[in-house]
This record gives C-alpha cells, structure tokens and sequence, in this order.
C-alpha cells in the first residue's frame, strides 16, 4: 500500500490535492469555531447553495475556472444574509432558506436548459458531492485557493483576540468601540471564500461537516477558546489527511470519505470527552 | 499565540517545499516523453541520450477508481505529459458511431460513485473480434492525442486486448 | 466634574420608551440606581448611553474614555469554551495595540482578577462557574475596560440572597475607590448602596436618593416593591 501510494503522490495532481485539501479544511475549522458559537452553523449550507447556482451560470456561459465568478456572488449573498439577519433573526432564517433553495433548483434548471458538458448529472453530483473534484482543479484554481487559504489563515491569526471578543460578547465589544460591524462583514467575507473553497473538496452538500465537525469535537474536550480552536485545526489536518488518503487508496467518493473520517473523530472526542 | 505562529510557519515552509518538488518532477517527466516521441515532433533541443529510457508505463487498472478517474481526466487537460506512455486500462467496452459511419470504441472508466464516467478510446494495433458491449475488457496502448475541429481527443493507439 | 450628561435624551427603536425627554448629569464618583417597571426603557437607556442604540433625538455627552459595561449574561455564553483568563482579557480589546496584548493590558487584566479574588479560577472554563463567580469575572472584564465609569445591567439577577450581597459588596467598594457607577435594578436592596436615584415610567425621576426616598414617585415605587 505504501508504494501504491508513492506512485499515486507522482502524480502532481494528487500533490496539489493534499496540499489544497489540507489547507481548506485547516481555514474551514478555524471559522467553524466561530460560527458553531453564533449559531451559525446553517450558513453553510445556505452558501453553498448560492455557490452551486452561480456555478450553474458560470458553466452556462462556459466557463471553466468558475471561482471568479462564484466567488463575487457568494460574498455579496454571504454579506447580505449575515448583516441582514441580526437585526430580524426571524426573517434572516427565512431568508436564508428562500435563497438557499431557490439558488439550487434554479441552479440545476439552469444547467439543464443550457448544458455545457453531456454529462449533468455527473456534473452536479461531483458539485454537490465533490466525488473527485479536488483532484481535478485547475492550475490556477489551485494557486487561487492557496492563496486564499493563507489569506484566511493570515487574517484570522491577526484578527484572533478581535474575533474572540466578538464571538463572546458582541455588545460588550461594541460598547469598548469595536467597530463589531466591521468584523461581522470581513467574518461574512471570509466564510463565504472558505465555502467556495470547501466546495471543490467535499462539494456542496458536506461543507457543514468541514465547519462544524472539528469544531464540536474540540468542544468535547477543551475548556479555553485558544485550546479549542488549536485542536479543531489539529482535527481537520488529521481528518482530512485520514479521509483523502483513504479516498485515494480504497477508491472512494472524496467528499463522503473525508465526512466519515471527520465523524470518526467526532465520536472518538465525544467518547474521550466522557471518559476524561 | 505563539503556538498559532509556529504552526503557520510549519505550514508554509511544507507548502514551499512541496511546490518545488511538484515542478522538478514535471521537468522529469516531459524530458522523459521529449526522448520517447517520433512522430512529426521538432528534433529535441536537449541532447538525447543513447539509450532512451522505457516509456513511463501507466497502470490504470491497478488503480482506485478515484485516481483512475482523475488521471484520465488529467489526461484530458494536459495530455501532452502522457504522450508515447504506455497505459493499462480495464473498464466496459463502450462504441459509438461518428458522422461518417466509422465505429469507434472505448473503455469506460468510472469515478468512486459512477456518477461520471470517461471514455478511453483505443484503436487496437490488429484488427480483432470484439466481445459484448459491456463486457469487461483490458486494454494496453500507447496514448497519444490529436486535435480535430478545435477539440482535442486522446487515444490508445497500437492497442491490445486481453 | 461632569462625567456623563444627557440633553433631551430620548432612546427608544422605533417608538420612544420615555414619555418624555431625559436631561441628567452624573457626577463623578456618585452611585445611581436606575430603577423601574418591566419595558420602562432602562436597558434600552443604558444601550443608548452607551452608543449600542441610537436615540430618537437627543444627545449623550460622555467625559470619560474608557467605560466599564456589566451586561446581562447572553444564551451564547452559557455553552462557551472560554477560561475566566481569556474572558477578562477581553475587557482590554479596546486598549489593545497590534494583534496581541502587550504587558499592560495582561498586568491590568490579572490586577482585575486578583481584585475580585478570581486567582484560583484563571483557568477555569467559565460555563463551569456559578452565577455568582460569573458575574465577578464579568465585573473583571469591566474593570479591565473601565477607567472611571462603569454601567451595570441588573447584576444579581437569578442569584441568591447571599451572592447578591457580596457582589453589592464587591461594586461598592470598588465606588469608594472612586469609581463613578450607574445601575440598572429592580432589586431595592440595591437602593442602600446607591446615593442617587432615576427613576424610569411614566414619572421621572432623577436626583439624590433622600430626595427620591421621600418624593412621591419614590414612595409609590417602594411601596409597590416592598
């Protein structure tokens, strides 16, 4: 087996897949901290809903690398749906659902109407499954999405003791003068990259598990913010390396392996958390 | 903090480290395939080596279907990395007919969830008996790609079956 | 010196909650309790003065930079992973230069914590705590914020007899360090701490509390309260 896989990491395209895949799922856990505290978590889904519909449209117009298109839309709805759902949080859920939905089933009519490849159905099952997709990134997708990823790394890095008082206590925050607006945009920014990003690795339906698994994990057994977001980030490294190796090796949908990898972790945490 | 720190920077030198070794290996490769290639190639502008080196050979069928799927898709954007290789491949036999009548056949490879398949055409180097359509069939050929009509197409020339 | 004054205040969302426009002035060092009924506006007075909320008109003119804000405990915060250390040190985040604490704001943040005798309790998560032991290190994380004023939102609410009184202990002997405090309550065992009164409804009152003890909103409200 380990030669097998000396052969398969010839292949450029499974190197940038494990360097890709390892560096989005290390920003989508550090996010996944915040947004599981804000309750959040749904934002992925609906995102990534959004996401399949301008891929939709990109791939209408025949585009191949859709990221720049997608990434513009994603944003601005991700801007929209998080500014716009604190001051109404009844009406934020609900709009997140209508344009969530409506995005997907628009999506796929659009794909049908104006087919850009023979094969729709394998088209929107890798978007929304992500089957093989991080194996088949582009060249500049791929430096696109090592870029962003460090970007998100970078940010967070710097931004961290901001970004933990505006989890904690957004009020208090803003009573210091944080100006908590201006985090709330750049964190509704920077989710929405991490979700077009997590789309190309587990595609569009398994992005929650990706935020939210590494975080509830570390929840399980740490006690301090900086433990629990150190251990979330150590979670999605082994995780993913775990799920996108086997995917590799046995022959197995990326996206479902790597969920079921982040599972795996998830019981063992909550079973160290009850013995600990 | 500081541990945040030492993790990104062990990040990023990984990442610098892995990023030169994917082009050296790149280089390899095309110099290899630069020695192998006859047909209307210009002369190599590199020295070649009195012996060439074997083509590379590309076992497809020993392979899991997730990476099968990927390096033939990867075939398809770059094919001229595999030129003159020598590709094992074992799917169902599928055929299709083009606007002039002429039968063309070729083996399907599926990813993990058979949701999106390719087809691999071949041409086999004797004229055969094919079996079914949808049988399981082994084909070893030499790959090589052509462009027609603005769309490029890869195919396994000189083929056998087993 | 004026530490906080009001002009024509009249906070509220899309409707007012004051019947009428509120001018005060709190002085330094004074201790006022910010009495009323259920909806008579005084957290919204207290988002307001401290610019969470803008008012329907009016202004608040504020004298001090940094202001301590004791908030009521939010759902979000009962299932936090975060050490009592991290939560207090968040009460520097306006002092804080560059992407991390430097040494003063660490050396302020453990002289808040040792003040309110959390020092057995740094590492300790805070969803663990009692109500009482969170509500001091809340007040740490205030103090940390706080140069002179600090405003306090019902702070012994769902606590018992006991806890309240050692945190009225707590708060007021931090008021005769100098501290210049305003509280939201509807508990009156407050009132014997606080040397001033406004009182939120539809009569308003503000002022010094044996002026309020003896007017007659004020005897209305603790008769009812008794």
């Amino acid at each position: 087996m380990i030669s097998q896989l000396q052969t398969y990491l010839s292949y450029p395209f499974v190197r940038y897949a494990l360097i890709t895949g390892i560096l989005i799922a290390l920003c989508s856990s550090l996010l996944g901290v915040t947004l599981v505290l804000k309750r959040f978590s749904f934002i992925g889904d609906g995102l990534s809903h959004v996401a399949f519909g301008a891929i939709a449209i990109a791939s209408a117009l025949d585009i191949r690398s859709n990221m720049y298109i997608v990434l513009p839309i994603t944003i601005l709805a991700a801007v929209l749906l998080l500014r716009g759902s604190k001051q109404k949080l009844l009406k934020g859920d609900a709009a997140i659902a209508v344009i969530s939905v409506s995005a997907l089933a628009l999506g796929y009519l659009i794909l049908n109407i104006w087919p850009s490849s023979s094969n729709i159905t394998g088209d929107v099952c890798t978007t929304l499954f992500g089957s093989t997709s991080i194996l088949t990134l582009s060249k500049s997708e791929v430096g696109l999405s090592i870029v962003l990823s460090l970007a998100v790394v970078l940010l967070y890095v710097f931004c961290y003791h901001k970004i933990f008082a505006v989890t904690f206590d957004e009020d208090f925050a803003k009573a210091c003068g944080t100006n908590t607006e201006a985090y709330d945009t750049l964190i509704a920014v920077v989710i929405a990259v991490i979700i077009v990003l997590a789309m190309k690795l587990v595609g569009s339906l398994l992005i929650s598990a990706l935020i939210i698994f590494p975080a509830l994990s570390a929840m399980r057994l740490f006690k301090s913010f900086k433990a629990v977001t150190v251990f979330s980030v150590i979670f999605a490294l082994v995780f993913t390396t775990l799920g996108l190796l086997a995917a590799i090796l046995i022959g197995t949908p990326v996206g479902s392996t790597i969920v079921a990898a982040d599972i795996l972790g998830f019981l063992l945490c909550v079973l160290g958390g009850k013995i600990l | 903090m500081k541990k945040l720190f030492m993790i990104l920077l062990l990040l990023l030198s990984a990442c610098s480290a892995n990023s030169s070794a994917v082009s050296s290996e790149e280089e390899k490769v095309f110099t290899d395939v630069q020695n192998v290639v006859t047909v209307t190639e210009a002369p190599a502008e590199t020295a070649v080596p009195e012996e060439t080196p074997l083509p590379e050979k590309i076992d497809l069928s020993s392979m899991s279907a997730t990476i099968c799927y990927s390096t033939v898709f990867d075939m398809l954007v770059d094919p001229q990395k595999y030129e003159g290789m020598q590709i094992k491949v074992r799917g169902p036999l599928a055929a299709r007919t083009d606007a002039e009548g002429k039968d063309h056949y070729a083996c399907i490879v599926q990813d993990a969830t058979a949701c999106c398949a390719q087809g691999l055409e071949f041409v086999l180097s004797e004229a055969k008996e094919l079996p079914e359509l949808g049988t399981e069939i082994t084909i070893e050929g030499t790959f090589t790609s052509f462009t027609e009509n603005n769309a490029i197409y890869i195919l396994l020339k000189d083929a056998v079956m087993n | 010196m004026n530490i906080l004054s009001t002009t024509d205040l009249l906070p509220g969302y899309h409707q007012a909650v004051l019947p009428e426009a509120l001018s005060f002035t709190v002085q330094e060092k004074e201790y006022w309790c910010i009495l009323g009924e259920n909806g008579a506006g005084k957290s919204t007075l207290l988002k307001t003065l401290l610019g969470l909320q803008r008012p329907l008109s009016g202004k608040v003119t504020l004298n001090t930079k940094g202001i301590g804000y004791l908030p009521q405990q939010t759902p979000i915060q009962m299932d936090f992973p975060a050490s009592v250390k991290e939560v207090v040190l968040s009460g520097c985040q306006a002092r804080q230069k560059g992407f991390a604490y430097r040494k003063e704001e660490k050396d302020r943040a453990d002289a808040a914590i040792q003040k309110l005798g959390l020092n057995d309790l740094q590492k300790r998560c805070f969803r663990e705590l009692s109500g009482g032991q969170q509500q001091r290190v809340l007040l740490a994380r205030a103090l940390c914020a706080a140069d002179r004023l600090l405003l306090v939102d019902e702070p012994v609410a769902g606590l018992d007899p006991k806890v309240s009184e050692e945190l009225y202990e707590l708060l007021n002997s931090l008021h005769q360090e100098g501290m210049t405090i305003l509280m939201v309550t509807h508990d009156l065992n407050a009132l014997k701490y606080c040397d001033h009164v406004l009182q939120l409804g539809q009569e308003i009152f503000a002022g010094k509390k044996e002026d309020y003890l003896h007017s007659t909103a004020g005897q209305r409200y603790t008769e009812a309260h008794v």
